[in-house]
């Protein structure tokens, strides 16, 4: 199935990207995704995802899966289905 | 062989932390106005330009006191005032072409970059490294 | 023992001939009101005598400087305070750059500006000697223009002046004070209220001192600061894209505001609007405000099309929204040209892109014809006619005689339905963060102190973000409960302590709470940790609240959402979402109960007593 991922502020700046569309199996989870996506895009990106020892997202990391903060579905166990839009970003401010 | 700070206006933000470093180390306030090294916008606001002491090889501010207030710092080779023999006539201020100079009216003397003697403040704490001791 | 005070009030009264008065800052009053917003707020209490007109000389214009103006911090705003043309309430202002630090190397931490010059006239602040010089000739020039030429007249580049443009002058309600480089006062119309007291600008020369009570502590708590902003991903995000950064992220949530607010997705690119377009095709240099090392604004120059060479600044998120998406115009270098363009009028471009917008609206619904525009085609997406009616608009010709009234009083002259779609609360133009799709946003803008504002209190970080706040997690986006009012509280109390010393916001997106407290404690000698900043903020903010009780504030008022907000939101991922009035009123009750205010929304008795207010109980009794 076809996950769409949109990226911002610095992920998009070291991947160069603003939109991903990643190839999933059926029933795959938000870490699934995530590992996948933190391996493809390099090491740089991997460094701003993901914590270097748990491979955990860092806790400045928000991930929303059709607009909706991921711990407030099933966190990162969260299931995904066709034509989810997951969303990537490490800063969020006004102005 | 010369040390000087030399600027880089592409790293200049204009933020003017430069100003504020150099006043509290040399007078224990902030006073920018006093600063020895003074930010300026050029261009109709496209740069930012620090404006600070050359550490001129032949200074015309030394040339120009009449009593011979000036002296190296034998570590830098910076160019500094003797604040004692200093009597605030102020033809070194109007002397230096790039006006890096300045003028403490609270003693009646001129005051000038010394480097910190080696360790300069303001390249320390400008936020951007735009400020390089070479 | 020295503190970081400048130690003087300086007041100016325009109508007299001799009317400068210098007085000593009373230690107690700075104690209880710290500086910045506080001052202000007190002042203005003071001064202000309910139902005055804001363009009665009485209204004062308070510039106001913080314990930290003037300090190795970014918390280098100028506050200005008046009684809002636009709203009829208070109002602060904010801007940044090197204005505010001069008036406190000047020697003054306030100055008070009241009364009417007999002619045009602009207040010259050099050190000790104060005066007020002609500005004929200066009169009528753009704010770039005024700026040159003060300078000039003074021969004195290194000049600090904060002024106005032609839109203050003509009284357009939602009219700015500029300082340079590309700093704007805005929201408020403090522009217009200095026009009505024939203020051209004030210029300040300040060759004095701002010292320290514990230079080391300071020392500390500062490289503590820089550590923090360097570790910050909000701060890094603002150093490389500034706020147009965050227009993806606004976008892609359906919270930007698209064509008069009828949606939250811009259907065209919103990306040629955002931070990478703006890199590649207008800036040239970073700025950083006094003592900032964020950096996040940007300077530069159009590049290509019709208006090469036209000297910009960075397009603000706000900006990209109001006077972007929300005219339905993605050309970016119109969108740069119409904003410099205000710029130079002295116009807020958030007010003038929603009023642009329902202009739009109007004009598509047939509600205004080309005739009422001077053959102005004026429908969304044409950026000529934009152009053409913030000129309208500056220079209060044609219908910019009625649009700088303001969308709620140009909606109410023209009629015909049209204030069903002026977006507004309590006359301030809504801004780019609209609150379908973050519900918590509701509160925060109708709740804000100086009207419909998005700069008290943010609720996206929090409803989407999954950011925590001191007393508690995250929210879910689209929950009503309790605690989402509660934080709007806390954003309230903790932004108005941090605008009293006067924090620039986006700085505060890495320094820590705790470090703005020991920065605080190292300049003035005072022991305040941060509960006790939130405790005067609470206070400012009630005094505030009191001072809009006297002027006719109540939950009718706090309540009056536009009809758009609760109609369902076209697009984006909560699609669908609209605010009720059930919702509405519940999180307002939950505000009102946190904030120990009365059911209609009037601080009580114990609240103000116990923040210390006794002296304006009396008010509550009126």
């Amino acid at each position: 199935m076809q996950i769409k991922v949109r990226l911002f502020d610095r992920l998009r700046d070291t991947s160069g990207k603003s939109a991903l569309s990643e190839d999933m199996h059926e029933n795959s989870t938000l870490r699934e995704l995530i590992e996948k996506i933190a391996t493809e895009e390099g090491t740089e990106f991997k460094k701003l995802m993901l914590d270097t020892i748990t491979n955990r997202p860092l806790p400045n990391v928000t991930i929303l899966v059709n607009g909706r903060h991921n711990r407030f579905i099933d966190g990162l166990e969260t299931r995904l289905k066709e034509g989810d839009m997951v969303d990537l970003m490490t800063a969020m401010s006004g102005g | 062989m010369r040390k000087a700070i030399v600027p880089y206006f592409d790293l200049c933000t204009g933020c003017r932390t430069c100003e504020l470093a150099c006043s509290m180390v040399k007078f224990n306030a902030y006073v920018p106005r006093l600063s020895h090294v003074q930010v300026t916008t050029e261009s109709n606001g496209l740069r930012a330009q620090p404006n600070i002491c050359e550490q001129c090889e032949d200074p015309p501010c030394w040339r120009s006191c009449p009593v011979d207030a000036f002296r190296r710092d034998e570590k830098t080779n910076a160019v500094l005032i003797i604040p004692e023999k200093c009597i605030g006539c102020r033809n070194c201020v109007v002397a230096c072409p790039v006006n890096a100079i300045q003028f403490d009216e609270g003693v009646h003397k001129a005051v000038k970059c010394d480097l910190c003697f080696g360790d300069p403040q303001c390249v320390k704490y400008c936020p951007t490294k735009a400020l390089e001791m070479k | 023992m020295a503190n970081s005070y400048a130690g003087k009030i300086l007041h100016v009264d325009l109508t007299k001939r001799k009317g400068v008065k210098k007085q000593d800052l009373d230690m107690n009053f700075a104690k209880t009101y710290l500086g910045g917003k506080g001052f202000g707020a007190k002042l203005l209490y003071d001064m202000v005598p309910p139902k005055l007109d804001p363009f009665s000389p009485q209204n004062p214009v308070i510039f106001c400087t913080g314990p930290l103006t003037g300090t190795m911090t970014p918390t280098n705003r100028y506050c200005i305070v008046t009684k809002s043309p636009l709203t009829g309430f208070f109002s602060d202002s904010y801007a940044g750059g090197d204005f505010s630090p001069e008036l406190k190397f000047a020697g003054y931490d306030i100055v008070v500006i009241k009364g009417k010059a007999p002619k045009p006239v602009y207040l010259w602040i050099d050190d000790d000697n104060v005066e007020l010089r002609s500005a004929k000739g200066i009169w009528g020039l753009d704010t770039y223009q005024t700026q040159e030429r003060i300078l000039e007249e003074l021969g004195d580049k290194s000049v600090k002046a904060a002024c106005i443009g032609p839109a203050g002058e003509k009284r357009v309600r939602f009219a700015t004070v500029d300082s340079s480089p590309h700093r704007q006062a805005g929201r408020c119309g403090t522009g217009a209220v200095m026009g009505s007291k024939n203020l051209k600008a004030v210029a300040v020369r300040g060759t004095g001192k701002v010292e320290l009570a514990d230079p080391k502590a300071f020392d500390e708590a500062y490289w503590k600061s820089r550590e923090e902003i360097e570790k910050s991903n909000d701060s890094l995000t603002y150093r490389k894209g500034g706020t147009p950064a965050f227009v993806g992220f606004a976008n892609s949530q359906g919270l930007y505001p698209t064509r008069n607010f009828y949606d939250g997705v811009y259907d065209k690119a919103a990306s040629s609007l955002d931070d990478v377009s703006q890199r590649k095709y207008l800036w040239t240099r970073e700025y950083g405000c006094f003592a900032c090392p964020i950096h996040c604004t940007k300077i530069g120059r159009i590049r290509r099309g019709p208006w090469v060479g036209t000297e910009t600044d960075i397009i603000e998120y706000e900006t990209t929204g109001l006077m972007g998406s929300n005219c339905g115009i993605d050309f970016l270098e119109a969108v740069a040209y119409s904003t410099a363009l205000c710029d130079k009028y002295g116009l807020d471009s958030i007010s003038t892109g929603n009023v642009i917008g329902w202009t739009m609206e109007c004009y598509e619904k047939g509600i205004l014809k080309k005739k009422d525009l001077s053959g102005l085609d004026a429908k969304f997406g044409n950026w000529r006619a934009q152009i053409e009616l913030v000129k309208m608009i500056g220079e209060r010709r044609g219908i910019g005689r009625i649009l700088g009234e303001g969308v709620a009083r140009a909606s109410k002259a023209i009629g015909k339905g049209s204030e069903e779609f002026a977006i507004h609360i309590k006359k301030m133009e809504t801004p780019a963060w609209p609150p379908r799709g973050s519900p918590g946003q509701a509160i925060a803008l109708a709740c804000s102190d100086r009207g419909c504002d998005h700069q008290r209190g943010w609720m996206p970080a929090y409803e989407i973000g999954g950011y925590s706040w001191p007393f508690g997690g995250p929210f879910d986006r689209l929950s009503i409960e309790p605690k989402k009012s509660q934080c709007v509280k806390w954003e309230q109390d903790h932004l108005s302590a941090l605008y009293s010393l006067t924090v620039c916001e986006f700085s505060r997106s890495g320094i820590q709470n705790d470090t703005y407290a020991a920065l605080l404690s190292a300049a003035t000698g005072w022991k305040i940790d941060y509960n006790e900043m939130l405790k005067y903020g609470e206070r400012i903010w009630n005094v505030i609240r009191m001072f809009n009780v006297r002027e006719g504030i109540n939950r009718k008022a706090d309540s009056s959402l536009p009809k758009r907000f609760k109609e369902p939101l076209p697009s984006g991922p909560a699609k669908g979402h609209k605010i009720t009035d059930e919702d509405f009123n519940k999180l307002l009750d939950w505000y009102y109960e946190s904030r120990g205010w009365d059911k209609n929304g009037i601080p009580t008795k114990e609240k103000l007593t116990e923040l210390d207010l006794g002296n304006i109980v009396k008010d509550l009794k009126k």
